[in-house]
């Protein structure tokens, strides 16, 4: 197989949709040909990287109520409407194709997600994790930096139960560029996220844009939440929860953030 | 008349366990087609009622969600595509196949550029490349990459024949690269090189 004849597969072998003859012979040329592989790995990632990146998380509870409420109400009614019935498809790969996409897959994932922080209840965009130095930093280095943000009473024990509400995560992200500590504690079904970041005299007139687009976003994208946010100090920490019943500024003062 | 009420049970019971399961993944494709919350909820909301109207054409065994996406398709291109302020013939330039892979080959072999990359470049961005692409190519798009279906599936779905799905898929990615390749540049995450 040439080079041609490979990269002209290229989509069908990535999206799974070449038969196993062809994917056979793409895998042998692949063994031989590091150009066209490294193509195949490219792409491979992009559309792991596409379909990771560009679905969205979305709160559909209050939807599907509607959806089923409309649904009780609706009369029966039989008509001419059609479809075309789906089988369906018995699904062919060649075990050999499938090896090396896993293989690609999994380097791709290795690379995307070595870095990904747990974000809950907010994965989106403004947190999912551009991590400062994440690559070079140990726990020990990200508690002592984490400390360095926190007022002496702040616990970072992970497990541990504040006003029945426990630490279940902690670590650094970038919002809008600058540095964030995140810690996210949960009790039952009931989730708290808060995020604290540092005035420097480095970063002073667009901390406050980070801070305000931070609020502004989870006042927008999570329309249940409730959201508080104050300064102490040079600090600023902004407290998130799903729950609207939670006395919110009085749990932040328990766990220590006030 | 009990059994009839019992009849309706049945049929909401089975419908909420097979249909319904599906809402997300049809919100996520309404949303990205759409580009707007309000119109989504709505184009699912219609998609469903009408699924459940016809719930008794649906062929027990066979594939519920494709034909959801094939019922919520076709109300879109229907009723909520003539509404689109953007034109729909639209004159590409023309994006070599290998566009983006051979910038960030260019970057230079020693620093990983393509990690660097795709490390860098949000999540926002990508949602908004998606939604960007013509209507035609984001459909596509959209139910392979997204969704996963097949090109037999999406085939089906959309209506058109195989060789279009290829072509229409080999063409949104390309734009969808270039355009990321854009916004990187743009954002200052890539410095392209001179020319």
């Amino acid at each position: 197989m040439t080079c041609e004849e490979a990269l002209k597969l290229l989509y069908e072998v990535i999206d799974k949709e070449a038969n196993q003859i062809d994917s056979e012979k793409v895998k042998r040329h692949l063994e031989d040909c590091q150009h066209c592989m490294a193509r195949y790995e490219f792409e491979a990632m992009f559309k792991t990287f596409v379909t990771e990146k560009g679905a969205s998380r979305n709160r559909t509870d209050l939807l599907k109520q509607r959806i089923q409420d409309r649904i009780s109400d609706a009369g029966e009614s039989g008509s001419r409407f059609q479809l075309r019935s789906f089988r369906s498809r018995p699904v062919i790969i060649s075990a050999a194709a499938a090896l090396v996409l896993c293989v690609v897959a999994a380097l791709a994932t290795a690379q995307f997600f070595r870095h990904k922080s747990f974000v809950y209840p907010f994965e989106k965009e403004h947190f999912n994790a551009h991590p400062v130095n994440f690559e070079a930093v140990n726990d020990d280095d990200c508690i002592k930096e984490i400390n360095s943000y926190l007022t002496p009473h702040f616990s970072l024990a992970l497990g541990e139960k504040v006003a029945g509400y426990e630490l279940t995560h902690y670590g650094i992200d970038e919002i809008r560029g600058h540095k964030f500590m995140h810690l996210h504690y949960r009790n039952g079904t009931s989730k708290v996220s808060l995020f604290i970041g540092q005035y420097s005299p480095q970063n002073l007139p667009d901390f406050e844009k980070a801070i305000h687009s931070g609020i502004e976003y989870f006042r927008h994208v999570c329309l249940q939440c409730q959201v508080v946010y104050w300064k102490q100090g040079n600090a600023v920490a902004i407290a998130v929860s799903e729950n609207k019943e939670l006395d919110l500024p009085q749990l932040a003062s328990a766990l220590g953030a006030i | 008349m009990s059994d009839r009420q019992s009849g309706n049970d049945h049929k909401k019971e089975r419908f909420n366990k097979e249909a319904l399961v599906h809402l997300d993944s049809l919100y996520r494709t309404a949303l990205r087609m759409t580009r707007n919350e309000n119109e989504a909820e709505d184009l699912v909301q219609e998609t469903f009622l009408k699924a459940y109207r016809f719930w008794d054409k649906f062929e027990e065994g066979s594939n519920c969600r494709a034909w959801l996406f094939k019922i919520m398709t076709n109300i879109f291109i229907n009723n909520y595509r003539a509404k689109s302020r953007t034109p729909q013939v639209v004159e590409f330039e023309d994006v070599d196949d290998d566009f983006l892979f051979g910038q960030l080959a260019a970057l230079g072999p020693s620093e990983n550029p393509e990690q660097h990359f795709f490390a860098k470049v949000f999540d926002d961005d990508v949602k908004r490349a998606i939604e960007d692409l013509p209507e035609d190519f984001r459909l596509v798009v959209v139910l392979s990459f997204l969704e996963g279906f097949s090109y037999e599936e999406i085939a089906e779905i959309a209506g058109l024949n195989i060789g279009t799905v290829k072509s229409r898929l080999h063409r949104g990615r390309k734009l969808l690269q270039k355009a990321l390749w854009d916004y990187a540049v743009k954002n200052g995450f890539i410095k392209e090189p001179a020319k």
